[in-house]
């Protein structure tokens, strides 16, 4: 007998009884239990299985069994050995039976169920993107998943309760006031103590509202909906496509994400009656839903070039998060939706509009009227209607308004004509089809009835809806669901087939029933899988009241096996605090450094980073398996791989990149990408046509789009064409992110630059000379700032070095860039050792032949203390770009460079003091509270910048 | 003996996971490594070495263009004068064809049967001694397509003026990007893998292409100016050979050798299947993320 006991009996195993080769230090399979002889001919037997080694030794490094045991994660009853089935906890009295082997990594979620990525658990991982991305979020709550939308209801609700009782405090002050008059003496001294301290409490409560509302703000920024937003539908779509498209979304769009509310499958089956409910339902839920949104015609946009589209759209990396294409030749990202067919359901203004700036809103909401803002509301206070970060407050009452589409899509910063181009371009892939007439969607009588049939349904849990906005998640919560007795799963009228192991989905006309016979599934496992598959199966053989019936649609899982099992392993796993087959002290509770790390990938998942770049080491971001990256060519036009970002920036510099990754707000001023959806002045190239104002009448008009904030451009690599979007990021995302990135390359030490020895004069000459030598290759590739030798320019500009990277990993980065980041065009070999120091490996001018110290700090210290002169220096004596091109005259700045080159080195002497502060701010600002005080410090901090 | 060699595979299978090579994560990636595996299975150093019978065959043939070839494209090597002072008016390599006969195209037999019923790729075959070369002058690689076999010693040499990089970007194999100034001393490396076809570049001057085959047998061949090819030394058997051109993409054929006998095989190519070759074919949706648990935050 093989026993664990861990700490006290809390686990007692004695599966190596039986799985003795269990801990083994060489891997033992299956096919090495057959007999020694006549191997060819013997298998092995069924037995052979239980002897096999573990599949992961690592894993099992990680979690000793001995401390650990087996059944903590594989569950089990550990302590019978009497034979399998007992052993395993296969039978209904025993509450943690042995998860099937493609469920194993249920066990995992009991102690990792904060953490969005598990490394090594891939079904886990998968079960959690599906109930994040296929919408599951929108109805259940489980921990950790949307997140903001709860803690901006806790914030707002909390916020409420400190109002009522300031109220209640001064009430009672004005009370003790009054009564001063009559009191004895000692009396009046305690009173006016008594009022005094009140009043000094509420001023702490109005400081805690005010943090409040700022932390609400910022969940506002960052509470998304995992479907569109249906105020918009008047503007979006084509009123006579949503009867068809709410039937069966399915069958417009393979593989949405929006699930099947109806039992279309049994329409044949069913009597009219029903057919003719459902019908009826429809038609009132499109009915509210098209009366209540917002009613106002799009200013209209000339149609652009579809083949220019087409190049942006595979090149920008839009195909990142979406795909392109029909029934099995879809290409690109199942992140978000497939664009084939948007031509035919949608308004081309809109969509033109969208891909401009996804994150600008028609109109503002106030949480607190509960209603969205209109002009008329801010010209009744002689305001105009502008509503971005900077005006963000409610006109009315001062509280924080919802100013942005709450959607993931991100700014892609395009110029209006090509956002233009790329709608042209998905407008041509479909060809517009005629739908059935749709006029009985303004028929005032139905709106009532859909407004009940929209909360029935829940479709407030993915769509921001009118009326709706307040409204709570109409499903169960999912956090410990794995965890519920078996008994209080409804299995309805399927309890008796679900022990016989009937097949619930098997036609029950059919001759042989038997047939359809397999093992029994009345357990966890067979209840969800079931459920997933078709929720309404637990209706079968029920009378019931339209309204009493199930409410789950069918999710939309593409027919994939191994998604169902990634989500039932997911649920499986979900068993919250009790449920657990291991004591709560042994979740995982990461440190400082970890905890980053957890935090971190919620957001990396929240916004589908890995669809452009690697963020760890193995993973393959969506755009590398893309057919067009498969050139050789293009690849190089891959986004830059994160998986040491943490050790090649500053993370100052980070934090100021991922809020404007196109660097290019020179004034510094953080922008969220939600602009104004309207302002008074017109460009010229504005493409709207002149409507006039009174034929649109009662709402708001946008005449042009409202200009871009560091349009067209990346920040860093100006030479790629896919773009760094801006993602408005709240400041706590921000500082999630940065620390995510610095925790992962073990970077979470407050980093203070160093101060860096200054370059002598004949250093710098030296420096300049090996840059312009012809065995040097760095100006042949980096961004200098002359225009004609950026065109084909493929690395990024000396000059962001000094604020953006870190010197220790650019003398890594000069050793060896392969090792950090394989594939890169910089390309290995160029120094070699010498002695002590490392030296250019290729031919070195002269001047070297004095000069004994290392070349690579040499470098760096020259890179780091480049100046937009110094480059134009470089530059005027290389014979690498301006031999043949004329170069632009010296003295004058080429304008490329001129923002970004002058700011930095500007921003570099000015920050160096701050930059101390700052750093240890990133750092010890220990809780998420702490963020706004940042947020201001960065602006004020720019705003320096731009007074000097 | 068979389990041993599952085993080493299953060995060799993990350590390439966790190694992390492209090959080892990702769906898009996972029909060329299949590919290879076809191609390579039992080709390495633990195939049955081949032993030389005499009566081994020779394959010959054309590639050949129909229509009317691509325009020469010139290469603007301004950028660098070193390239232009050496090689003015350069032009591209791509499409090279003369007198209706295309040069470059990579021929070798993918697989196949010999006609004692053994399979062609189960033979190990000595590695030649003598390195293969590829070399860097007037900003050209020369040659432009070659054919190796698994660790056989590859180097590169620059003959310019000015500096290079070698960026030589392996699925199969580990991929390396290396500098190599004028003067340098040839850089030595070889492909522990077969893997057809690797494609090699300068980043520095990014008309530079080039485009290596590694191969597990000896049987493969460049098209030469007239656009001809001889693989030799093929024992008697039935053979899939296949063509592959970097614009005009691939040909596949059936070829049969008899005993010393040679066997002809001709191909044309048309600018109709001028597309992107050298590709993957489909989409990546959600990919499942294979970390290799390498990282232990």
């Amino acid at each position: 007998m093989r026993q664990i006991n861990v700490d006290g009996d809390i686990v007692v195993d004695r599966c190596e009884t039986c799985h003795l080769g269990v801990r083994e230090p060489m891997t033992i399979s299956v096919a090495d239990m057959r007999p020694v002889r006549d191997r060819k001919m013997r298998k092995a037997d069924e037995l052979s299985r239980a002897f096999v080694s573990h599949p992961n030794k690592e894993l099992l490094d990680l979690h000793n069994p001995d401390r650990f045991g087996c059944s903590g994660c594989h569950g089990g009853n550990g302590r019978a050995t009497t034979n399998a089935e007992k052993g395993h906890g296969r039978n209904k009295f025993w509450l943690h039976p042995l998860h099937d082997k493609e469920n194993t990594e249920a066990g995992c979620q009991q102690c990792h169920s904060a953490d969005r990525v598990v490394q090594g658990a891939n079904i886990l991982n998968l079960g959690k993107d599906l109930f994040q991305y296929r919408g599951c979020v929108g109805c259940h709550r489980s921990e950790g998943f949307d997140r903001e939308t709860d803690a901006l209801a806790n914030a707002r609700q909390t916020i409420s309760q400190l109002e009522e009782q300031i109220a209640t405090n001064e009430r009672e002050a004005r009370q003790s006031n009054e009564r001063i008059g009559q009191a004895s003496d000692e009396e009046a001294q305690r009173l006016l103590a008594r009022a005094e301290s009140l009043r000094v409490t509420n001023s702490q409560l109005a400081a805690r509202i005010s943090q409040l509302q700022t932390q609400s703000k910022y969940l506002m920024y960052d509470q998304k909906k995992v479907g569109p937003n249906l105020k918009d539908v008047q503007l979006k779509l084509r009123k006579d496509w949503i009867p068809g498209w709410l039937r069966d979304p399915q069958n417009f769009r393979p593989g949405t994400k929006m699930p099947t509310f109806w039992r279309i499958d049994g329409e044949g089956n069913r009597t009219d009656a029903d057919n003719q409910r459902e019908t009826n339902e429809r038609h009132a839920i499109a009915a509210y839903v098209w009366q209540s949104g917002f009613v106002a015609k799009l200013p209209e946009m000339k149609p652009g070039d579809a083949t220019h589209g087409k190049d942006l759209f595979e090149t920008r990396g839009c195909m990142a998060c979406h795909s392109i294409g029909e029934k099995g030749s879809e290409v690109g990202g199942d992140f978000a939706a497939n664009l084939q067919r948007v031509g035919e359901k949608a308004n081309f203004d809109y969509i033109g509009r969208w891909i401009y700036n996804p994150r600008a809103r028609w109109a503002p909401y106030c949480p607190k009227e509960k209603r969205d803002l209109t002009r008329e509301d801010y010209e009744k206070k002689g305001l105009p209607f502008v509503f971005d970060n900077d005006h963000s407050t409610c006109p009315n009452d001062g509280v924080e308004l919802q100013i942005q589409n709450m959607t993931v899509m991100p700014n892609f910063r395009l110029t209006e004509s090509d956002s233009r181009d790329i709608a042209t371009y998905l407008f041509s892939l479909s060809q517009r089809e005629t739908y059935a007439d749709a006029s009985f969607m303004d028929d005032p009588n139905l709106k009532e009835q859909g407004r009940l049939l929209v909360k029935q349904y829940g479709c407030a849990g993915c769509h921001e809806i009118q009326g709706f906005e307040e409204e709570q998640r109409i499903g169960k919560e999912l956090t410990a669901e794995g965890a519920t007795p078996i008994e209080r799963l409804d299995f309805a009228l399927l309890t008796h087939d679900a022990e016989m192991g009937l097949d619930p989905f098997a036609d029950s006309n059919a001759t042989k029933p038997e047939a359809s016979k397999g093992e029994p599934w009345y357990n966890h496992k067979g209840f969800f899988t079931n459920k997933i598959k078709d929720p309404s199966i637990y209706d079968k053989g029920k009378e019931k009241e339209a309204k009493d019936l199930l409410r789950m649609p069918k999710p939309s899982l593409k027919d994939k096996p191994e998604w169902n099992v990634a989500l039932t392993t997911f649920l499986l796993g979900s068993v919250g605090v009790e449920g657990a087959n291991v004591p709560q002290s042994y979740f995982y509770n990461p440190d400082t450094r970890r905890k980053d790390i957890q935090d971190g990938w919620w957001v990396i998942k929240k916004y589908n980073c890995m669809g452009c770049h690697n963020v760890q080491v193995g993973q393959k971001s969506v755009l590398s398996g893309l057919p067009k990256y498969q050139d050789s060519d293009w690849k190089d036009q891959l986004p830059p791989q994160l998986t040491s970002e943490g050790t090649r920036v500053d993370p100052d510099w980070l934090l100021r990149f991922l809020c404007d990754p196109s660097l290019s707000d020179s004034q510094g001023q953080p922008d969220s990408g939600t602009r104004s959806a309207t302002t008074a002045q017109t460009t010229a190239q504005s493409a709207t046509t002149s409507k006039s104002k009174d034929q649109i009448s009662g709402a708001q008009i946008e005449n042009h789009l409202s200009p871009q904030p560091g349009a067209d451009r990346n920040g860093v690599r100006t030479y790629l064409k896919a773009r760094m979007p801006t993602f408005s990021f709240s400041p706590n995302e921000l500082q999630t992110l940065v620390r995510f990135f610095m925790a992962v390359s073990s970077q979470s030490d407050i980093y203070i630059r160093e101060r860096q020895e200054p370059l002598s004069e004949n250093e710098r000459v030296l420096a300049r000379q090996l840059f312009t030598s012809r065995a040097a290759p760095c100006l042949k590739c980096h961004i200098t700032g002359d225009p004609q030798h950026d065109k084909t320019a493929s690395a990024p500009n000396f000059l962001l070095a000094s604020s953006r990277l870190k010197p220790a990993w650019t003398v890594r980065w000069l050793l060896d860039p392969q090792q950090i980041s394989p594939g890169t065009p910089m390309p290995s070999g160029l120094f070699k050792r010498d002695g002590e120091r490392w030296v250019f490996s290729g031919e070195t001018p002269a001047g070297f032949n004095d000069y004994h110290r290392d070349h690579t700090d040499l470098l760096v210290r020259y890179m780091f203390q480049m100046t937009p002169d110094e480059q134009r220096r470089l530059m005027s004596t290389s014979p690498v770009a301006t031999s043949s091109e004329p170069s632009s005259p010296p003295g004058k700045e080429p304008a490329a460079a001129t923002p970004n080159g002058t700011k930095v080195s500007r921003a570099r002497r000015r920050q160096i003091t701050r930059r101390h502060v700052m750093a240890a701010h990133v750092k010890y600002s220990g809780s998420k509270a702490r963020a706004p005080d940042r947020w201001i410090v960065g602006k004020h901090r720019d705003a320096d910048l731009t007074r000097e | 003996m068979f389990s041993k060699r599952l085993k080493l595979w299953i060995c060799m299978f993990a350590a390439l996971s966790l190694l992390s090579l492209s090959a080892a994560c990702g769906k898009g990636g996972d029909d060329d490594v299949a590919e290879e595996d076809g191609t390579s299975s039992g080709g390495g150093p633990t195939g049955t070495p081949y032993q030389t019978a005499g009566n081994e065959g020779t394959v010959t043939g054309k590639a050949s263009f129909t229509g009317t070839p691509p325009a020469p494209q010139s290469i603007d090597m301004n950028a660098d004068a070193a390239c232009a002072g050496k090689n003015p008016n350069a032009v591209a390599e791509t499409a090279v064809i003369k007198d209706g006969k295309v040069q470059n195209v990579f021929v070798y037999v993918k697989d196949g049967t010999t006609s004692d019923g053994k399979k062609i790729t189960s033979f190990s075959f000595p590695v030649p001694s003598e390195p293969v070369t590829l070399d860097q002058n007037g900003c050209h690689y020369v040659p432009h397509v070659l054919g190796i076999q698994a660790n056989q010693k590859f180097l590169v040499t620059n003959s310019d003026p000015t500096a290079h990089n070698v960026n030589v970007q392996g699925k199969g194999n580990p991929p390396w990007n290396t500098s190599q100034p004028p003067g340098a001393k040839p850089i030595e490396q070889k492909f522990p893998r077969a893997e057809v076809i690797i494609p090699v570049k300068c980043n520095q001057h990014p008309w530079m292409k080039s485009y290596i085959g590694v191969m597990s047998t000896p049987f493969f061949a460049v098209t030469g100016v007239d656009g001809s090819f001889t693989i030799k030394g093929l024992p008697p058997g039935k053979y899939t050979v296949v063509a592959l051109h970097e614009k005009f993409g691939e040909k596949s054929f059936e070829v049969t050798l008899t005993a010393k006998g040679s066997a002809t095989a001709d191909f044309t190519f048309d600018a109709g299947t001028a597309s992107d070759t050298i590709r993957s074919s489909s989409l990546e949706v959600m990919p499942a993320i294979e970390f290799p648990m390498l990282m232990r935050h």
